[in-house]
């Protein structure tokens, strides 16, 4: 019996290796120039390529690769100068290591007209650290607080979008405006983490080498602190089941929870008044709305900001680089392919500036036939790239434990704000800190 | 009967010893090229500032002090140690419990297939749809687990399962561990069990000898071998833990292993 | 007293049922939960809990179906783990006897070795991997994941210590004075004597195979060679997550039947009960 089994093993060995041998290679006449690989973490290049092929007729290979994995792929693989893939992507935070790398293919000819055509802070996201550009979006992900109308009309008296942004407009103001949301039994937000999107509103993280703690990063640390130990927000993290269900209706609080078998309806319960999102947030709101859809209205907050966005780009190392670039250009700078987004993608918002304006006056009807593109190429435009760095997540990681430290009554601020030094300096040697 | 009756040491005739050696030899090789090497790569490109890309440059000793000297980095290896604490005694206990429980000649329980079968389940999911699922089930506020501890009066406010300061979520992230696994355990050594001759057995009874003897002297004995395998698997899978922690943490303890 | 004895032993003995019964709801309950929440949507699944099942089991499938081969990908991994498993099964039974049962120079240093790279977790090893592949040109083939398996020290350990438990050394000797090869005797004789111990890392070398994701991820360009778990995670992509969630759960149920077969399978090999007094010879 047991010979018959290492008889069978060899000869499965033998017909894998031959088998190997021919999957190995490239089959036939499948590659070569009329075959584009993309390698993508989203599934939103599916379209475009499936787009791209009915226009052009050139063939299009899409894989989708999980977010998490796909900077371990792509450095696995290109840095070993792998020719398979002609497309690659990433996003923001991704884009500078890629850069460094080598990664990315010059696309200076299309500097022109990318600068010309998209919204600025894509454009700059797309240049390297000599300003050459390697990458661009079709996209923008511009942030906004996405609010309750029906609520803020209660609260406040009024649903204008333009008076809900100045309520959201500085920091004392989002402090005042929680407790006025208190006072009536609503949340402000679902936790904290929505304040982290305004960390940046004055100064970028790091600058000249240095970690810059200013006043007004200071003054968020206070914010998120005051909020959570006044119970102004409804502690339902983002991306928990609890923040989902809030956008279809009220949701319990920790406190008085005792009370749930009872189904009260106000007591216990609460209802979360904003998200701070990019716009695809908008987008989740809307479809996990449910009977509160086009009570959602958009608005700015302490400062404009944006979050993710996929950047397309060229395999510097790819063999085929001239029709890449074709593809990479039509999906990015072709008026008509973002104007075909904007409508297939049902509500996403793209990067390029004439298509934005000739859809302005669109009123949306999930957010209470509020102009939300009119909106979003507003605040697109005043997002200030320069305040990004390379080091954002992980400092922005580690800023959001030093405070989730306080708001517990972990340690004190000082305390929190040393350890918060230590660790960007072990994380980051390079940089200097405050002592 | 002699007190030890574990098999005594191998002595092979001289003149076949080589074949041992030859046998080793596919095992050797592969190992050479595909084990050896890749991790002696990375073991002196732990010598340069290698990022994963790009050139490499040595700069010798510098990672390794940085390491050493991160107090993260000992936070992070504290806090894997405590939750393959809790997951070790919990599984082999566990499993070693079982062991005794379907070897047992008194109480003959029955359905081992069935029982071995079931609690081998856990084991076959892959390792993140574990954590995602325990994520969910586990979630203070919606979570299921929550929900029926308050149903049954057990507990008056939820509790903060993954959050909160860590011992809990240690315990958790253990727990979990633990029930991935003892099934494994559980079929290990009762593989081990099973291939003890009943003539040991038969042998000792007629002897007079007591269940707990039986076990003890040469259930035990014999089954060592295979203990030692469980514990040092574990321990080195425990350490290596990796996807449970961080799936299940996303952000609240990303520095209890990084 | 003889009844008294009874009762009491049977008292015991249903307690203890009792008790194994609830450890195994515990095993079962989230499996279930996995096979519930493929028929839920993902928007269900996020926002409440339910241990009944849904109705969204065709929209997970055409989520699952439209967006990935997965037949292709399940036939990919069934072979890629088909051909490690017995790779694995033979050589490191192969490997492990040598090392027991027989006294050679480098026995003991190749044993300590072993045990000291087994620590070495996966991901240490990789970009040396990659490398060591792509200067071979077997990058984009299934050869990198199937022949290291010849050379598993986990495997070679427990079956070292297995077969130190369980062959009687005088089992050797005879065959030996009738003159037999040394390879018939393994496998005429010891390969069956160990058959419970290899079926039993032969499950956990299937399923490690089967589920195995860093390796393949990064080795494996083309989409027509991904295996499951690939396909499994590209369904978590960023905007998707919420939306797929369900077909997720689908897929990783479909994931796990074929495993399920080769524990049946493999369970034949492993006797079922010491009262059947099966006796080894």
């Amino acid at each position: 019996m047991k010979r018959i089994i290492s008889l069978v093993a060899a000869g499965i060995l033998c017909l894998s290796l031959a088998a190997c041998g021919g999957s190995g290679s490239p089959a036939g006449g499948q590659e070569g120039d009329d075959k584009l690989v993309v390698w993508t973490l989203a599934e939103d290049l599916k379209d475009f390529a499936a787009y791209y092929t009915e226009k052009t007729g050139v063939e299009v290979e899409v894989t989708v690769i999980a977010p998490a994995d796909y900077p371990t792929k792509i450095n696995t693989t290109l840095g070993s100068r792998n020719s398979d893939v002609d497309v690659i992507v990433g996003e923001p935070q991704m884009l500078a290591d890629f850069y460094d790398a080598g990664f990315f293919a010059d696309l200076s000819e299309f500097d022109a007209a990318a600068k010309d055509k998209l919204v600025n802070y894509v454009y700059e996201a797309g240049k390297d650290e000599d300003g050459v550009l390697r990458a661009l979006s079709y996209q923008v992900t511009a942030g906004s607080v996405i609010h309750r109308r029906d609520l803020a009309k209660e609260v406040f008296g009024t649903d204008d979008p333009a008076a809900i942004g100045e309520k959201f407009g500085t920091f004392d103001a989002i402090r005042q405006t929680a407790a006025e949301l208190d006072a009536a039994g609503y949340s402000i937000f679902g936790d904290t983490g929505a304040l982290r999107w305004f960390a940046n509103a004055d100064s970028p993280w790091v600058k000249d080498g240095a970690l810059q703690m200013t006043d007004a990063r200071l003054d968020y640390f206070d914010t998120a602190v005051d909020l959570y130990q006044n119970e102004y927000v409804a502690f339902a993290p983002e991306w928990s089941p609890a923040w989902y269900a809030s956008m279809a209706g009220p949701l319990p609080v920790n406190a008085g929870w005792a009370a749930l078998e009872e189904l009260d309806a106000n007591a216990p319960t609460t209802q979360i008044f904003s998200y701070a999102m990019p716009s695809w947030g908008a987008l989740i709101v809307r479809d996990n709305a449910a009977d509160n859809k086009g009570n959602f209205g958009v608005a700015k907050g302490v400062c404009s900001f944006f979050g993710g966005g996929t950047f397309i780009g060229v395999n510097e190392f790819s063999a085929n680089q001239e029709e890449v670039k074709k593809f990479v250009e039509f999906c990015t700078l072709n008026e008509e392919t973002a104007q075909w987004w904007l409508e297939e993608s049902d509500g996403d918002v793209v990067s390029m500036k004439s298509v934005l304006d000739a859809n302005k006056d669109y009123e949306n009807p999930s957010f209470g036939n509020q102009k939300t593109y009119e909106f979003f190429a507003g605040e697109a435009s005043a997002v200030d790239y320069s305040l990004v760095t390379r080091y954002d997540t992980a400092i922005g990681d580690a800023f959001g434990r030093a405070i989730e430290s306080v708001q517990k009554g972990e340690k004190d601020k000082e305390t929190a704000l040393n350890d918060f030094y230590m660790e960007v300096q072990s994380v980051y040697p390079e940089l200097t800190v405050p002592q | 009967m002699g007190k030890k009756v574990a098999p005594a040491k191998y002595r092979s005739p001289n003149d076949v010893d080589h074949f041992g050696a030859l046998f080793c030899i596919p095992f050797v090789a592969t190992f050479l090229v595909f084990n050896i090497y890749p991790v002696l790569r990375t073991f002196i490109m732990s010598f340069t500032d290698y990022k994963g890309y790009g050139e490499a440059d040595v700069v010798m000793f510098d990672n390794y002090m940085r390491a050493l000297t991160d107090p993260l980095l000992r936070e992070a290896f504290v806090n894997t140690l405590i939750m393959w604490g809790i997951n070790i005694v919990l599984q082999l206990g566990l499993a070693l419990l079982l062991t005794v429980l379907f070897n047992d000649m008194k109480y003959r329980m029955k359905g081992l297939s069935l029982f071995r079968a079931v609690f081998y389940l856990p084991n076959l999911i892959a390792c993140t749809s574990v954590a995602f699922l325990f994520k969910t089930l586990l979630d203070w506020q919606y979570g299921s687990v929550n929900q029926v501890l308050l149903k049954l009066r057990l507990i008056s406010e939820p509790i903060n399962w993954l959050g909160g300061s860590g011992t809990t979520a240690q315990a958790v992230v253990g727990v979990v561990g633990a029930w991935m696994w003892f099934g494994n355990s559980f079929i290990l050594l009762m593989a081990g069990v099973q291939g003890i001759s009943h003539d040991y057995y038969e042998a000792a009874t007629i002897d007079g000898a007591g269940r707990w003897t039986i076990f003890a002297r040469i259930t035990m004995p014999l089954l060592r071998p295979i203990m030692m395998y469980v514990a040092i698997t574990s321990l080195i899978g425990g350490l290596q833990l990796y996807h449970l922690p961080s799936d299940e943490q996303k952000g609240g303890l990303s520095c209890a292993y990084d | 007293m003889h009844t008294i004895e009874t009762v009491k032993t049977n008292l015991i003995k249903g307690v203890l049922y009792l008790a194994l019964i609830l450890l195994a709801l515990l095993c079962l309950i989230p499996f279930w939960m996995m096979l519930v929440n493929s028929t839920r949507s993902g928007n269900e699944i996020m926002t409440s809990f339910s241990l009944l099942p849904g109705t969204s089991l065709a929209d997970n499938w055409k989520l699952v179906t439209d967006n990935l081969d997965i037949f292709k990908g399940m036939l990919n991994s069934l072979f890629i783990a088909v051909c490690s498993t017995i790779l694995v099964s033979y050589f490191s039974a192969l490997t492990a006897y040598a090392l027991a049962c027989y006294n050679f120079r480098g026995n003991k240093l190749l044993f300590t070795v072993m045990l000291v790279f087994m620590m070495v977790p996966a991901q240490l090893g990789l970009l040396g991997f990659y490398d060591l592949c792509n200067a071979l040109g077997l990058v984009n083939s299934y050869i990198p994941l199937i022949v290291p398996a010849i050379a598993s020290p986990g495997t070679v350990f427990f079956l070292r210590q297995y077969i130190l438990s369980v062959l009687p050394k005088a089992i050797l000797e005879a065959p030996r004075i009738d003159g037999a090869n040394e390879l018939v005797i393994f496998h005429r004789i010891v390969l069956p004597i160990m058959s419970p111990g290899i079926a039993t890392m032969a499950i956990g070398a299937f399923i490690g195979s089967w589920n195995a994701y860093l390796v393949p991820l990064v080795l494996l360009n083309k989409p027509e060679l991904s295996t499951l778990p690939m396909m499994i995670a590209s369904l978590n992509s960023v905007k998707d997550i919420s939306n797929n969630i369900g077909a997720t759960y689908l897929a990783v149920a479909m994931s796990v039947v074929p495993i399920i077969v080769v524990f049946c399978f493999c369970s034949r090999y492993i006797i079922s009960s010491i009262s059947a007094g099966s006796v080894k010879e």
